[in-house]
């Protein structure tokens, strides 16, 4: 065959088989075929004012989007092992949610509870958790310090507050621990005001558990946060102080620590991370039910 | 008186004519000995006494001999054309007996056999007639005996034998077959060189072909020749050593079009790629799609799957061990190919003949070239992958050879921009560099020596830089991630005596890593900033093995190996014995077994696991231990020596201990701020876990003949656990392949036109996807009552690979016209990839229509894609 015959034939094929777009409906598989789930979402604590349970319905990916919805008329028990109380439906501002009564249900340390939730169209779940203890509070120590420069590029003085935080793990079986801070800024113009500024540092998570560290000293080191405190003039609307850190130490337990950990991570928005599996320890449905023991430490500059 | 005269004359003519008559009659008499008769005749596959007993009926002569002394009941073939009989019987009789005519009869008579309390070596090379290039794994055995050894990578082999007469069988895949007639009664040098060609020659008796896989001991291990990787369609008409390798079983692809494998579920960090015995870090080119392996320049492909001798260690689940060609020590030779995206050329010849030789072989793109007529002044860019590989060999002597070879490649995307006011320039780019010195040395008969010096290097580079024409302020940005490996190993092979095959050896790596480095220079802010981080770590291994035939029916390969690694914070010395055994039961029929257990010191940190060019090498540290492997496997092997085909079937189970996983969502995009990796911890996205893979592999093949090719099989199951993955329970690999299936067949129509085809089908890979979003309520600590304001939406995705992608099925084609011309040879080679245009996925995502229904999208990365490539080789 000539070689020039060969090209022809090159061009011919080439041109009939361009690359046409290559994307089309999956065919050949079996989706997964769920159906919309009862999810339960629930923090048991004996520092809340009021035990916050919270039912709504998954909406599967694929087949028709529904919007989310928060579940009006489900019945939902939580018993401590000797009373079960059953909880009130209450409106919040973006969802409505279950109250139990704090006079009925006292939420202890060492206590486990049991939940139940059913709506009426058959689905049933539960769930159970222990409350833990507080964590050390006795070894709880911390110190700050601020500095403030002047930024060239932005025009003003930026006063950074540093914070370090440490406490001793309780001795014997796994401990889980949320630990953190912010700094209480007020904006010049309304000093009474009080607002809530994160203090982090490169770790980004403020969860942690004392695997490999059991009985051991515990820390949160070098978490900071940056206030703007002149600009626009000593008295400009972005002119900020801070007058206090809000400290937090959380023992919690294992269903908690798990949820809030990988519920963080689970929508990077990097195409090529690993998705983030969530946790849930709701039986027949998706959710949380955890409990966890705060201890808040309030300084006033 | 007159009367008489005559009479007298008469008597005297008589009596001159009888003298004359007895003089010449011993002449005449031999010229009809049954010995100068020629001969013509063809038969295959019979016993001696029958071509005996032919050719005595055939052409009147009589055979003489004994039954209990001559071995008349060996099978042979034979075709001659017009030879003389005694030629004839020179190549048909064994070495142990001798002819002669005796009144009429050839009587065939035992030699006098030597001295067999003494025992002498055959040593010597086995070299490529016309090219002097050394053949590797050439077989060298005495037919019908358990007498027999191969040639080392270097074409060396050393067989001892106690003295006696032998008829010593060269045999070679896709290479005639020689015998060789020695009386052993001193040490003998033996150099053979094998002629490649198909056509037979004048005079052909072969012994049966020996049946290959079942005599040999070790297992899981497969010899790939490179005229079938150059035979099979490919993508783009590019031929890639690696996807052939995916076609084989126990092997698997990873996505569409990629060059990366999964040996028994095992990741693609776990295999061990040696060039001339340099590791190659980087396989692969353009992402992935094609490898940097150049067909032209090598000559055999082996890729070892479990079983492992103990000369190799390093990685857990394979090692792939590729050799570059010499280079023809005879004459000068060469290879120019053009396909669609790229390039190639080959030269080899004598440097100076039969002593020193060299090749040369490249490759390059030229998408960039092309497009740069489309582009403005001011504006260019543009893509190339190009590699070159070398080689040099001298013989210092008759023991002593020199080689160094080297292989360099590099892919970069790039962009340049260049106006009145400012210039900048914008790289991403990637390559390997390999460099081997290597010096043979054969002490004696009986002992052969390499040593190695090895230097490799693979580095990933993004720069960018501008200049202000105006102000003269410059940007400058560079960070790169780079191994650098320096080793030396000395490897001996000691032939002790028949049934022994020793190799010791010793080698030491000097690694350097650096995860990543930056220099970043800006006039204009005044900054100036540069950090690199290196980690050195040191990897030793001692070993020491025998191949061994033990009694008439065992074989075995035991060996052990040591390995130590030793960074900065750590210090690893873990042992690996090494175990084959083989078991025959029929001549053609073996069982074997093996048992290798194999460690890893380094780390692959990349989670999309395509091979791109960010993906990281790291060393085993204190937080991220060595990965581990244990893997047993027993099956049969067969061959049908007639029709040269193999069949084999494996079991296997593996177990894998600290394999590297990535956290759920961690990330290794880490270049897209470069300035971030002074914090940033590979060790802190990984996490160790296990690995569990078993299944069976079904493997016919067939290496040479007009029509040859494989059909592979394989039934897998791989699992895997990590106590911080998938919330501790086990799930399946993302390449766990339930079955696995491929068919390539290679077909000569005629000398001119050839076919070849291959199928692939895959079961689905086990990816994750969503399955519910729901709206997450998370408490805020010390904000009593406030959870509510906390809100955000989760996606449940169910368990990790809870789905299967659908089955992957593909047929490739391609037609091969070779023209042969008397300086050179010409062949055009039609692809068609994909050729039934099987829309196979190569990722799924979620999209909604207008009608607010969400629904699986797939894309397609590959339709029917037809590729002609030219070539000529001269």
């Amino acid at each position: 065959m000539k070689i020039v015959q060969h090209i022809k034939y090159t061009v011919l094929i080439v041109v009939a088989f361009s690359f046409a777009s290559c994307e089309r409906d999956a065919k050949n598989v079996d989706l997964p075929t769920i159906q919309p789930q009862l999810v339960v979402q629930g923090v048991l604590s004996p520092q809340e004012p009021e035990t916050k349970i919270y039912v709504s319905l998954s909406s599967p990916v694929f087949g028709t989007v529904s919007s989310q919805d928060w579940i009006q008329n489900a019945t939902v028990q939580i018993s401590d092992g000797t009373t079960t109380v059953p909880l009130l439906l209450e409106f919040g501002s973006l969802a409505s949610y279950y109250v139990a009564d704090s006079l009925k249900l006292k939420i202890q340390a060492g206590k486990t509870y049991t939940l139940w939730v059913s709506t009426p169209n058959g689905k049933s779940v539960n769930s159970k958790c222990t409350v833990p203890f507080p964590a050390d509070t006795t070894s709880f120590k911390y110190n700050w310090d601020t500095t403030s420069v002047y930024n060239t590029s932005a025009g003003g003085i930026e006063r950074t507050v540093r914070l370090n935080m440490e406490w001793r793990d309780i001795a014997g079986g796994a401990n889980y621990y949320r630990a953190g801070a912010d700094v209480i800024v007020y904006p010049v113009s309304n000093p009474s005001q009080d607002i809530f500024e994160r203090m982090y540092n490169n770790a980004s998570s403020d969860m942690q558990t004392d695997k490999n560290k059991d009985g051991g000293i515990m820390a949160r080191r070098d978490l900071m946060t940056t206030v703007s405190e002149y600009f626009g003039g000593q008295t400009g609307s972005f002119s900020f102080r801070p007058k206090g850190i809000k400290m937090y130490l959380v023992n919690c337990d294992e269903h908690y620590y798990k949820f809030h950990e990988s519920a963080n991570r689970n929508d990077s928005g990097d195409p090529f991370s690993e998705p983030v599996l969530v946790y849930n320890n709701i039986v027949g449905g998706l959710g949380y039910f955890g409990a966890c023991n705060q201890f808040i430490k309030e300084i006033r500059f | 008186m007159l009367t008489k005269k005559p009479v007298k004359t008469f008597k005297k003519y008589l009596l001159a004519a009888i003298a004359l008559f007895m003089v010449l009659l011993p002449q005449l008499s031999k010229a009809q000995s049954a010995l100068d008769k020629k001969i013509s005749y063809k038969a295959t596959q019979i016993t001696l006494k029958q071509v005996l007993t032919e050719i005595g009926e055939k052409y009147d002569i009589a055979f003489s001999y004994s039954e209990s002394l001559i071995p008349v009941g060996q099978i042979i073939s034979i075709n001659v054309t017009d030879k003389l009989l005694s030629e004839v019987l020179k190549e048909l009789l064994p070495s142990s007996v001798d002819y002669k005519e005796i009144n009429g009869q050839i009587v065939l008579s035992k030699k006098r056999k030597p001295s067999s309390n003494k025992t002498h070596t055959i040593s010597g090379y086995v070299t490529e007639e016309g090219s002097g290039e050394q053949l590797l794994g050439v077989n060298i055995y005495v037919p019908g005996t358990q007498l027999g050894t191969s040639t080392n990578a270097y074409g060396f082999f050393s067989l001892t034998l106690p003295g006696d007469f032998y008829d010593i069988n060269i045999s070679y895949i896709g290479y005639q077959t020689q015998v060789k007639k020695i009386t052993l009664d001193n040490d003998i040098e033996l150099n053979i060189k094998l002629s490649g060609s198909v056509e037979v020659s004048e005079v052909v008796v072969v012994a049966d072909e020996i049946p290959r896989e079942s005599q040999r001991s070790r297992m899981s291990s497969i010899d790939i020749p490179v005229q079938q990787i150059k035979d099979i369609p490919a993508l783009l008409g590019e031929k890639d050593v690696l996807k052939v390798v995916q076609l084989m079983p126990g092997v698997q692809k990873g996505n569409e079009g990629q060059s990366g494998f999964y040996v028994r579920g095992g990741g693609p960090d776990q295999n061990l790629i040696i060039l001339d015995g340099a590791p190659v870090y980087n396989a692969f080119h353009l992402f992935g799609f094609f490898s940097l392996f150049n067909g032209d320049a090598l000559k055999s492909v082996e890729l070892i799957k479990g079983g492992f001798p103990a000369q190799y260690g390093g990685r857990l689940s394979s090692v792939l061990d590729l050799h570059m060609k010499e280079g023809n020590k005879e004459k000068y030779s060469g290879e120019v190919g053009v396909g669609l995206i790229s390039s190639r050329f080959t030269v080899e010849g004598p440097l100076k003949k039969n002593k020193s030789s060299f090749i040369l072989s490249g490759r390059r793109t030229y998408i960039d070239a092309l497009i740069q007529p489309f582009l403005s002044k001011e504006e260019k860019g543009g893509y190339y992958f190009y590699d070159l590989n070398a080689k040099v060999n001298y013989d210092l002597g008759k023991k002593d050879k020199v080689y160094l070879s080297g292989y360099f490649g590099k892919d970069r995307f790039y962009a340049k921009t260049n106006n009145s006011y400012s210039t900048s320039n914008y790289g991403f780019e990637w390559g390997n560099a390999t460099a081997t010195a290597r010096w043979n040395h054969q002490y004696s008969n009986k002992v052969f020596a390499n040593a190695s010096f090895i230097f490799s290097n693979y580095r990933f580079q993004i720069s960018a830089t501008d200049k202000d024409k105006q102000s003269n302020n410059e940007f400058n940005l560079r960070f790169y991630s780079q191994i650098r490996d320096f080793s030396l190993k000395y490897d001996v092979d000691y032939y002790p005596a028949n049934g022994h095959h020793v190799k010791v050896g010793a080698m030491a790596i000097h690694h350097t890593f650096s995860p990543s480095a930056v220099v970043y220079k800006n006039t204009f802010a005044n900054e100036n900033f540069s950090a690199k981080k290196h980690i050195e770590g040191i990897e030793t291994g001692l070993y020491a093995e025998d191949d061994m035939r033990l009694g008439k029916r065992f074989r075995v390969n035991a060996g052990i190996r040591i390995s130590n690694f030793n960074n900065r914070d750590k210090h690893y010395i873990l042992p690996e014995p090494r175990l084959s055994a083989a078991y025959q039961l029929k001549s053609d029929l073996a069982f074997k077994s093996s048992f290798a257990i194999m460690n890893q010191y380094m780390h692959l940190v990349s989670n999309t696991g395509i091979g791109l060019p960010t993906d990281l090498w790291v060393p085993a540290t204190s937080k991220v231990p060595p990965q581990r492997s244990m893997q047993l496997a027993a099956g049969f092997a067969k061959d049908f020596t007639k029709q040269n085909v193999t069949f084999t079937v494996e079991g296997y189970y593996k177990e894998m201990y600290n394999i590297l996983g990535y956290k759920e969502g961690a990330t290794f995009l880490i270049f897209d701020d470069p300035l971030s990796t002074n914090d940033y911890s590979w060790e802190e996205n990984v996490t160790s876990g296990k690995g569990w893979s078993y299944g069976a592999e079904f493997l016919l093949q067939k290496k040479k003949g007009r029509f040859n090719g494989w059909i592979g099989y394989t039934l897998s199951w791989t699992q895997l656990q990590f106590d911080e993955l998938n919330f501790g329970k086990k799930y399946w690999a993302r390449y766990d392949r339930r079955h696995d299936a491929s068919v390539v067949a290679i077909y000569k129509i005629t000398e001119r036109i050839g076919i070849s085809a291959t199928w692939v089908y895959g079961t689905g890979q086990a990816i994750t996807l969503p399955r519910a979003n729901y709206t997450g309520v998370l408490h805020s600590p010390g904000d009593f009552g406030g959870t509510v304001n906390n809100q955000t939406t989760i996606t449940d995705y169910g368990e990790k690979n809870n789905f299967r992608m659908a089955p992957y099925h593909r047929m490739d084609i391609g037609f091969r016209f070779t023209k042969v011309r008397p300086k050179y040879t010409r062949t055009i080679e039609w692809s068609f990839y994909n050729v039934y245009n099987r829309k196979n996925p190569f990722f799924y995502y979620a999209s909604t229509d207008s009608q607010g229904v969400s629904k699986l999208k797939q894309i397609t990365l590959f339709p029917i894609i037809p590729s002609v490539t030219l070539s000529y080789k001269f």
